[in-house]
């Protein structure tokens, strides 16, 4: 473009522009620190508040089993609740709604019951390994707790559960709350399933369980803390 | 100005100065929006956030919410404010300020706990004029708002009686009249009949010396009038005699053998099974679980009016006795009696066939005291609520 001689302007020459470029440079670095440095800020906030509810919860389970304070689905549903409306966080205490039904017995046997151990593996990964005999349908039992043995992980939308082991020599079908897993679980180690998670506070006819599975999340799910307890 | 040959040195151009004045804003508007204000205000919200946690966390460690939550059971929220007040201050520094809210905001057990005394107005305000907030929450059990009127008779001088009621009292918020003067308990009684219903529990742990010849009829009337009774121990035994008594015997949900009832002790009788783990009196337990008991003392045998009432039994009895026999038995809430339909009892009632309060005070062998405790309170209705302990931190001057 031409200038005429009464045109008045500035021309920006390259030494101008070279010190304008590093100036815009910086100035998005600086902005994105900042923006970096607020979310690390708030996240730790949000941790910290997800850490302190899940210990008290934990706190309050040992106060409630020492005092003699129902344990039952009724009390823990009530109680979760009153967590969640009084810090805003997700809560959910129970255990996953699995059990298995001895075809050769008639026995049904849940998670939760001495029938059933289950074992924290690492954060969000458990081991049940259920025991297919029954003391009341069986001459004896051998509490050896590996009929099946399956292996539950927390996926981030959703649960996996591998069979890892089936020793038994019943025919073993699983389930999950009405939700038949396998039939004949025994001839399906290694397999696995995805379904939906659900923490129950109680199975069926079992009122209170011995075995609970503390989970606090924000509904982000940006900070998530999991315990399982065991109640005495 | 003229430069001469020889002399060397740059020149800033006009257009290269109003570019140094672009990065000049530029790095200016940078250095705002990542100020030490924003780093500030992230930081110390965070900082202020851990504030209210620790602080509360210390009082849980030290033991000092529970005595606060304590004294807030049993009627004293001054001392509990006091108390709060003292030990937040302590922890917490000078330039942060707080207010400790126990129960539901809406209608809260306490608030009135703020870094002084006397200003809940002005502190309050500073409260909700605070520009930033921080909050930790705590949730306790606290007893039910509404107190339970309960009425006890205590055998005059049975210090096992006196010392299992006065723990009972200590773990719940009763509004309790115990009382080993007749005239007293049937003033009581005579008053929740004529309209009162002043009465929520009528509790007669082991009553001896309580009733004359028609006396117990007025506990009957007492139960169509919505009172609810728990009786144990030796009480049936002593009352045992007369059509009155027949009538008290149905109302508790038992069938009247004609005069006392047999009575055990010693083995083998084992310890006490639940049986039903649904019911409201042993909800804490599960089926088959123990309940501790010593053999020494008395039990008497009982015949319910209906077996599904019996929720814990002895398995094991002594030759001659009847195996199972029944240990608690919960008569239900609106049961209409089957002999006399205009017999309409709306509360449960709750009876226990041993000296439980021998047992859990005995001085030598006590047996099952923790539970023998828990029984009872759930017997008469008492059961604690979940509720949030609230702490607002913020800073600012004080009031």
């Amino acid at each position: 473009m031409r200038l005429h001689r009464e045109q008045r302007g500035f021309v920006l020459s390259g030494i101008a522009l070279l010190l304008v470029l590093p100036a815009m440079l910086l100035a998005a670095s600086f902005l994105t620190i900042a923006e970096a440095a607020g979310e690390a800020a708030s996240l730790q906030t949000l941790s910290d508040k997800v850490i302190y509810t899940g210990h008290d919860i934990e706190r309050m389970l040992t106060h409630m089993t020492n005092n003699k304070i129902p344990t039952d689905g009724p009390v823990l549903s009530a109680f979760a609740e009153n967590y969640r409306a009084a810090t805003g966080l997700l809560v959910d205490i129970g255990l996953h709604p699995l059990w298995i039904e001895v075809k050769d017995t008639g026995a049904k046997h849940f998670a939760g019951t001495k029938y059933c151990q289950i074992e924290e593996v690492a954060m969000g990964k458990w081991r049940y390994r259920f025991e297919d005999s029954d003391e009341e349908l069986d001459p004896s039992v051998d509490w050896d707790n590996d009929e099946p043995i399956l292996l539950v992980e927390r996926l981030d939308e959703g649960l996996r559960i591998t069979v890892e082991i089936h020793e038994g020599v019943y025919v073993v079908d699983l389930h999950y709350s009405d939700q038949t897993l396998w039939t004949n679980v025994g001839a399906h180690v290694g397999e696995s399933v995805e379904v939906d998670e659900i923490l129950q506070p109680s199975i069926d006819e079992i009122t209170q369980l011995d075995t609970l599975i503390i989970y606090v999340r924000d509904p982000r799910g940006a900070a998530r803390y999991s315990k399982l307890v065991e109640l005495e | 100005m003229n430069f001469r040959r020889n002399q060397g040195g740059f020149i800033f151009s006009l257009d290269a100065t109003l570019a140094m004045l672009v990065v000049i804003i530029v790095m200016a508007g940078v250095a705002r929006v990542a100020g030490p204000e924003l780093i500030y205000e992230q930081h110390g919200y965070l900082r202020l956030e851990r504030y209210a946690n620790d602080a509360l966390e210390v009082s849980q460690i030290r033991g000092t919410l529970d005595s606060i939550v304590n004294y807030t059971k049993h009627g004293y929220p001054e001392n509990a404010e006091n108390l709060a007040g003292t030990e937040l201050r302590k922890i917490l520094p000078k330039n942060v300020q707080f207010r400790l809210v126990i129960g539901d905001e809406a209608n809260p057990r306490l608030d009135n706990v703020y870094p002084s005394a006397g200003k809940h107005a002005e502190w309050y305000a500073a409260f909700s004029n605070a520009k930033e907030k921080a909050v930790a929450v705590r949730i306790s059990t606290l007893p039910p708002k509404k107190r339970l009127k309960i009425l006890i008779w205590l055998d005059a001088g049975d210090e096992y009686e006196e010392n299992f009621v006065r723990e009972l009292i200590r773990c719940t918020n009763w509004e309790n009249k115990s009382t080993s003067n007749v005239d007293d308990f049937w003033w009581e009684v005579n008053l929740h009949n004529l309209g009162t219903k002043h009465l929520d529990v009528v509790f007669l742990p082991d009553a001896q010396d309580l009733a004359t010849e028609d006396d117990m009829i007025e506990l009957v009337k007492y139960q169509q009038n919505g009172g609810r009774v728990v009786v144990g121990g030796e009480t049936l035994y002593n009352n045992s005699q007369t059509e009155g008594d027949n009538k008290f015997w149905r109302s508790v949900g038992v069938v009247w053998p004609g005069g006392a009832p047999n009575s055990t002790s010693g083995q083998p009788l084992d310890n006490m099974h639940i049986i039903n783990g649904d019911n409201f009196v042993t909800r804490p337990y599960e089926n088959c679980d123990n309940i501790e008991y010593n053999e020494n003392h008395l039990q008497y045998v009982y015949t319910p009016i209906d077996d599904e009432w019996v929720v814990a039994q002895w398995e094991e009895t002594p030759e001659g006795m009847p195996s199972p026999l029944p240990g608690i038995i919960v008569r239900e809430a609106g049961y209409t009696s089957s002999l006399d339909p205009s017999l309409t009892y709306p509360e449960p009632a709750v009876l226990f066939n041993m000296r439980f309060v021998r047992s859990a005070m005995d001085p030598i062998e006590p047996r099952g005291t923790m539970d023998w405790i828990t029984l009872v309170r759930r017997a008469t209705g008492y059961e604690e609520v979940f509720e949030p302990i609230i702490l607002y931190v913020w800073r600012g001057p004080g009031v």
